[in-house]
């Protein structure tokens, strides 16, 4: 009896199992997803900003300390120059929808941070928003981005004399 | 004089010389030194000579580029051509996250575990049920980590799952004054892009 | 065909002919008055700028981006610029001055957005007064009138396949030598780097155009020139020639 009972019951059985697995997957599917869009609003960025002058010259160089960005400067649409100089570095630590200044050789950049998304998940991924401006104060780029955590972003801009200046940064969780 | 380079004697088929630098240059050439003066010319006439066919061929198109300049000027839109859409990009017809998963799964089976679904791939999923930004998909060996009740998946062995990588994105973008383009570089190694925002700015003239 | 290979002479230290399209008839406007009229809103004054100089301006840009729908987006992006900018116009130097240096970064522009392979060398750099070792030119030419020569389809393609297979900032300054007359100064002035740049990247890309025709220096004199056409004295002299410059 009980074995006809268990006969008749695994059917059932493996279809509730289903079910359930099924109710499972998209319970957790409805929590990350809930996740995903949730912003901390204790999350905090520190961001490594690097202005880069590029330009043509005689004696094409790669400034030492931009070895780390040398494969991308090789590149288009960098690659109509041939030398680039580190202008400076500074680090900045975003805490959420609060702006931080970023002076620079050729104007001033503001960074602001807008989200965090995925905070439990292995890569985490910023949307941020990113001002320039020129040297004369004029507003070059009003831009909002999303990139992952750790990866590069990089702005840059046509001068005058086929010189040009990268704003490039990359940021990690604090 | 001095010996005669090559690139003494481009100078001298450009005319870049003055004239006295020029004679003495001539008469200091030597037979080869005149011949690869007149082979630099024969480069510039051949590459005229073919500009200006390739040009002639063009006349037609040329004669009607006007039209679009002046419907341009007049502020109507010139219509873009129609770009080939990537393969990558998100179906954007309609239906609910269900039915967007059924069809995300058809479409990669191949890539998923068979049977049930682990915490990990479940993750990678909500990646790719957004309908931005652009998703990579990879495929990697990794352990199997939590409980996972189909056929496929092994206790304590190495079973691939999906991980997801997601480009740079933009959200928007406002350029004063220039025009902004966006580039994307891909690293050598394949794992992650750049994302560049290139702006040229319309004025990028000196006064003349 | 409307090759003519008496306007289209090497430019010496003059600069190139104007090739001008037939101008509307009763039209002998000076480009000034033109553009002054422009300026103040004259629709047909910059049309007739348009027609004066499109075809040029399609040469350059042809010749740099290489590609026929490329380059007259270029030139319809050029002249929408131009109409844009009039008032910043100055008038120092010409019009055509002022638009070909918008039609050479709006092509180089193009360049810029479109390859994706290409990558710098750090190590380009300028001629220096020690020569180029092996990298010489060579001397050799195909000889008798180009303009039979480009009569020639498998010589046209080869020439074409040649201006593509060189570096963007090689054909560039090329093109604008080529086609402009313009001297090294201001190809350096144009594209922001220095004479010795310039003179370096012309020699390249004639040295290269010249390594990809070689074959055709090789070929006997009456391909080139087509039966009747004899030789003249310094053609003889190059097809003969046959040992490497040894620099005298």
């Amino acid at each position: 009896m009980r074995r006809d009972m268990r006969r008749d019951m695994r059917p059932d059985m493996r279809r509730m199992r289903r079910v359930h697995t099924s109710v499972l997957a998209i319970a957790a599917l409805a929590v990350l997803i809930g996740f995903t869009h949730a912003a901390r609003a204790d999350v905090q960025v520190s961001c490594n900003v690097v202005e880069i002058e590029g330009s043509s010259s005689d004696a094409p160089s790669l400034d030492p300390e931009l070895k780390s960005l040398e494969k991308k400067l090789k590149k288009p649409p960098f690659s109509s120059w041939n030398t680039f100089k580190r202008l400076g570095a500074q680090t900045v630590t975003l805490s959420m929808m609060k702006a931080a200044s970023v002076p620079l050789v050729h104007g001033k950049a503001e960074l602001l941070l807008r989200d965090v998304t995925a905070p439990g998940s292995k890569k985490r991924r910023l949307s941020l928003g990113l001002l320039l401006d020129d040297a004369d104060g004029k507003r070059v780029v009003d831009t909002k981005v999303s990139v992952d955590l750790g990866d590069w972003f990089m702005l840059a801009r046509s001068m005058k004399s086929n010189r040009g200046q990268v704003v490039a940064l990359t940021c990690k969780l604090l | 004089m001095s010996k005669v380079t090559d690139p003494d004697l481009m100078m001298l088929a450009d005319g870049e010389l003055d004239a006295a630098d020029a004679s003495a240059l001539e008469r200091a050439a030597g037979a080869n030194g005149v011949v690869k003066v007149a082979a630099v010319r024969e480069v510039g006439d051949l590459v005229r000579g073919h500009l200006e066919l390739a040009t002639d061929e063009a006349e037609d198109r040329l004669a009607g580029l006007w039209t679009l300049v002046e419907r341009r000027l007049d502020g109507g839109e010139v219509e873009a051509p129609e770009r080939a859409k990537s393969d990558r990009e998100p179906s954007a017809s309609a239906g609910g996250v269900w039915s967007r998963f059924l069809r995300w799964v058809d479409g990669h089976r191949g890539h998923l575990l068979t049977g049930a679904l682990s915490a990990g791939a479940v993750a990678a999923l909500a990646f790719v049920l957004r309908a931005e930004p652009r998703v990579e998909i990879r495929t990697v060996e990794v352990p199997v980590k939590g409980s996972a009740t189909g056929p496929d998946v092994g206790s304590g062995g190495s079973d691939p799952i999906v991980l997801t990588a997601t480009p740079p994105s933009i959200e928007s973008l406002e350029v004063t004054g220039g025009t902004g383009t966006l580039f994307t570089i891909e690293d050598d190694d394949g794992g992650s892009e750049t994302a560049v925002i290139w702006v040229t700015p319309d004025d990028v003239l000196e006064g003349i | 065909m409307r090759y003519n290979p008496g306007v289209t002479k090497r430019a010496q230290a003059q600069p190139a002919p104007a090739r001008s399209p037939a101008r509307p008839a009763g039209d002998g406007i000076d480009d000034r008055e033109l553009v002054a009229r422009a300026q103040k809103g004259d629709r047909v004054a910059f049309r007739s700028l348009f027609e004066r100089y499109s075809r040029r301006a399609y040469s350059l840009a042809f010749g740099v981006v290489r590609n026929a729908d490329d380059a007259l987006d270029v030139v319809q992006d050029a002249f929408i610029k131009a109409h844009r900018h009039l008032d910043k116009f100055e008038g120092q130097a010409s019009f055509y001055t002022w638009l070909y240096r918008i039609v050479m970064n709006l092509a180089i522009d193009h360049l810029r957005k479109n390859r994706r392979q290409k990558v710098v060398d750090f190590s380009e750099g300028t001629l220096d007064e020690g020569g180029l070792g092996e990298d010489s030119l060579i001397p050799r030419i195909i000889g008798g009138n180009p303009g039979r020569a480009l009569l020639d389809r498998e010589i046209r393609d080869r020439i074409a396949a040649a201006l593509d297979e060189l570096s963007d900032n090689h054909r560039a300054v090329l093109v604008m030598r080529e086609l402009e007359g313009l001297s090294y100064e201001e190809m350096a002035q144009v594209m922001g780097c220095s004479k010795g740049t310039i003179m370096s990247r012309l020699f390249h890309a004639r040295r290269n155009m010249q390594k990809r025709l070689v074959d055709l220096y090789d070929r006997p004199a009456n391909l080139a020139n087509g039966p009747g056409d004899q030789p003249g004295e310094e053609d003889r002299r190059g097809i003969e020639s046959e040992a490497e410059d040894p620099q005298s």
